[in-house]
Formats: C-alpha cells, structure tokens, sequence
C-alpha cells in the first residue's frame, strides 16, 4: 500500500489493500495455531502487529477526511432544519391567534351577558 | 347603553365574522396519519446515533488497550505532556490538557459523532408533528363553538341559534384542515429538501462507521491471534481457553452484525419518508415499519459492538484446561 496516501481515494485503496493483506497474514497465523507451530505464531503475530496498526493509523485518516464531508453536509442540513423550525415558528403564532379569537369570544359573551342583565 | 355598545345582535353578528375568519384554524384533525410515522424516522435516527456511540466506544476501547500493550511490551517511556497543565487552577482548565504519552505516543482519543445534524433535524421533525397536534386546538374550537352558541342564545336571537350548529359542523370539518395542511406542507418541503443532503450525508456517515467498525474488530482479530490463542497454545489452562473463546464469540457477533447494510436502511427509510409524504393520501404505515426493522438492526450493531469493547476475561495461572 502507498505510503502516505493522499486523497480519501488513495486512502480507501490503501485500506482495502491493507486489509486484504492483514486478513490473510491473520488467516496463515490462525493455521499456524492450529498446528501448534510456535515460531511461526510468534513471527506472524508481530507482522500482524505492525499491519494492524499501520491499518488502524489509516482507518484513523479516513476517518478524519471524512469529518470534513460530514461536516459541510451537516450545515447543509442544518439550513434545512433552521428553515423547518422557521416554519413551525409560524405555526405556533397561529395556534396563538387561535387562542385570542378564543378568548375574545368568552369577552364578547361577558359582554352580551352584561347587556342582558342590565 | 346602544351608544356605548352596539348591542346584542350586532355584536353577537360582529362575533360570528371574527370567529368565521378565525374558524378555518380550527377543529377536528388526525395528523395521526403522518405522526407516528415521524416519531419512527426520529426513533430511527436516536437509535443510529446510539449505535455509532457504542462503535465510538468500542473502538477507542481497543485501541486504547492496544496502546497500553504496544507500551508496556515495548517497556515505553511514560511522559507528561505539559505537566503545568496538569495543576492549572479550577476555571482555567480544559479537558484533555492533563495528558501523557508512552515512548512519545498520545493515548487514542474518542471519534467525534457524525450524527449531531442529523439527530437535530429529526427532532424538528417531530416538533413539527408532536407539539402542534390539533388536540388542543379541537378543544379550543369545541369551546368556540359553545361560545358561538352562547353568543346566539344570549341574543335571544332565534335565527342565530339556528345558525349555530352549521356553524360549528363546518368548523370542525374546515377548520384544522388548515392546521394539518400546514404541518404537511412543512414535513413535505423539508423532507424533499433534506433528502439528498440525508442520503449524501449517511454515505458519509457509513464510511466512518464502518471504518470504526472494522478498527474494532482488527484489534480484537490482533489480541484473539497474537495473545490469546498463543498463550493458550503456551499454557493449556482453562482460563486462558475462556479469553480465547470469549474474543472468539465477540468476533463472531461483530462479523455478523456489519453496519454499513444498516445504515444504508436508514437512507432507505428517509428516501421512504420523502415518497409517502408527498403522496396525496398520506400514510406512513411504511415508514413505521421500516423504522422498527431498522431499530431491531441497528440494536444488534450496538450490542455487537459492546461486546467488542468488553474486555476479555484475564488468565489465571496454574489452571491447567481439562
């Protein structure tokens, strides 16, 4: 794998290759333990060492690139959120005038029931 | 008194305008049609979250754990970043400044969540359905309309007590039509509006989280195949069969629980969401589902990925395996 990828391309490459690779040096290591092959467990476990965190060091990086796709999508979305809110904000205000129109009928009832006791 | 007041025909007439006006605002709705199907998407997205967090965990777990064998087998130096920041006053400090590295290497920090944009707009989501269902306005209108008749009876006014009871049929039949259209056309307009944002961002979403995902179970695969099955091969205790078997199982449960075909569920379930609101007779009995079979999936990723950060049982020594 490259050694210092670049571009969140290159980096998903290199990952993908790493991991294949990882994945079969795990395989050989797994067979050597089945057979009780000591040396070969302990030269395989410390490749599986160095690959794995060569991966994870990558796995980190993409990880990290992404954030920033992630980040600019999220405003994004925030906007459209922002603008959702917006809207219920309207709403509220209508449900407040609802409630005035319901309380300046009861004020109109107490009115009309003044007049008709007066 | 006429002076002073217009009296009580002409005002009970003025009342029935303004509530006529108002009335169209009001009355009997059901946004239970779309309301449920809401709370499932936002349900949905809670649960993703909280299965990101978990593989968050699960990942900065074992790194850390590698991070302490890799120092200790190489009998690494531990070192204080910048001790001073270690004894700062109280009001100065921030976390994370007291911090220490070994041979130079800082410990793993935990991946900020990827989720937050999306957990907020589901919950404007469910606002928009949940804190302005009609029920308090059906009981507002239903207290209009009693008023309208008190109105009309306090007149003494036979031709408007008459006019009544239409009068509050049409309101409740017209009245929170308005108030549903309203909520519909925000959830349409906002969903139509995220959606491709939604669908770009939980590609990106997937990317992080199955490297997260795959990071996890890499170090377990590394302490499984470098330390547990080798010092059993050593040992033949009982003990360090259970850690071997433990990691096992935990890899096991990771391998079959991936969470990239999960969360491309929960684009599926916005792509879902966008269609049927926008269909004229609105159901989300679809979306409900497909929220709750996404829920299920999603749990299973979280469990899995706990089980991932569980550490495994240690070895005793001396315990030889039967």
């Amino acid at each position: 794998m490259p050694s210092d990828p670049t571009s969140l391309t290159d980096l998903t490459e290199s990952i993908g290759k790493g991991q294949a690779a990882f994945n079969a040096v795990c395989a050989l290591q797994a067979a050597a333990i089945g057979k009780g092959d000591a040396a070969t467990i302990k030269s395989l476990g410390d490749k599986i060492q160095v690959l794995g965190n060569q991966l994870s060091q990558l796995y980190g990086k993409q990880i990290a690139g992404n954030a920033g796709a992630i980040a600019a999508l999220n405003n994004q979305l925030d906007a459209v959120t922002a603008a959702a809110q917006s809207a219920e904000n309207d709403l509220v205000s209508l449900t407040n005038v609802v409630n005035d129109v319901v309380t300046a009928s009861k004020l109109l009832d107490g009115i009309l029931s003044l007049i008709k006791t007066v | 008194m006429r002076t002073l007041f217009a009296g009580p025909t002409v005002l009970a007439r003025a009342a029935r305008s303004a509530i006529v006006i108002a009335l169209p605002a009001l009355a009997a709705c059901t946004p239970a049609d779309y309301a449920d199907g809401i709370t499932g998407f936002s349900q949905a997205v809670t649960q993703a979250n909280a299965t990101e967090q978990a593989l968050i965990a699960a990942d900065q777990q074992v790194r850390l754990d590698q991070w302490i064998a890799a120092g200790v087998a190489a009998k690494a130096n531990v070192a204080f970043v910048n001790w001073p920041k270690c004894q700062s006053p109280a009001g100065q400090h921030k976390a994370g400044d007291c911090a220490v590295t070994l041979n130079g290497t800082p410990a793993p920090v935990a991946t900020a969540s990827s989720l937050s944009g999306l957990v907020k707009y589901a919950t404007v989501l469910s606002a928009v359905v949940a804190d302005k269902t009609c029920a308090s306005l059906q009981s507002d209108a239903q207290s209009l309309a009693t008023t309208i008749g008190d109105i009309a009876k306090d007149t003494r006014d036979k031709s408007l007590a008459a006019d009544a009871s239409p009068l509050m049929t049409i309101a409740s039949a017209a009245g929170c039509f308005l108030i549903e259209t309203k909520q519909l056309e925000i959830l349409r307009d906002a969903t139509k509006a995220a959606n491709p944002i939604v669908q770009d961002l939980i590609k990106a979403i997937s990317i992080t989280d199955v490297a997260l995902q795959q990071d996890a179970i890499n170090a377990t695969v590394i302490q499984l195949l470098t330390q547990a099955a080798p010092a059993y091969e050593m040992s033949k205790t009982a003990a360090s069969l259970k850690t071997v078997l433990a990691l096992s199982q935990s890899l096991d449960q990771a391998q079959a629980a991936p969470i990239g075909p999960v969360l491309a569920k929960l684009g599926t379930l916005h792509q879902t969401l966008t269609d049927d609101l926008q269909s004229p007779t609105v159901s989300l009995k679809r979306v409900e589902n497909d929220a709750q079979s996404f829920i299920a999936s999603a749990q299973t990723v979280a469990t899995a990925a706990k089980a991932l950060a569980t550490p495994a049982p240690a070895p005793a020594p001396n315990t030889k395996a039967k």
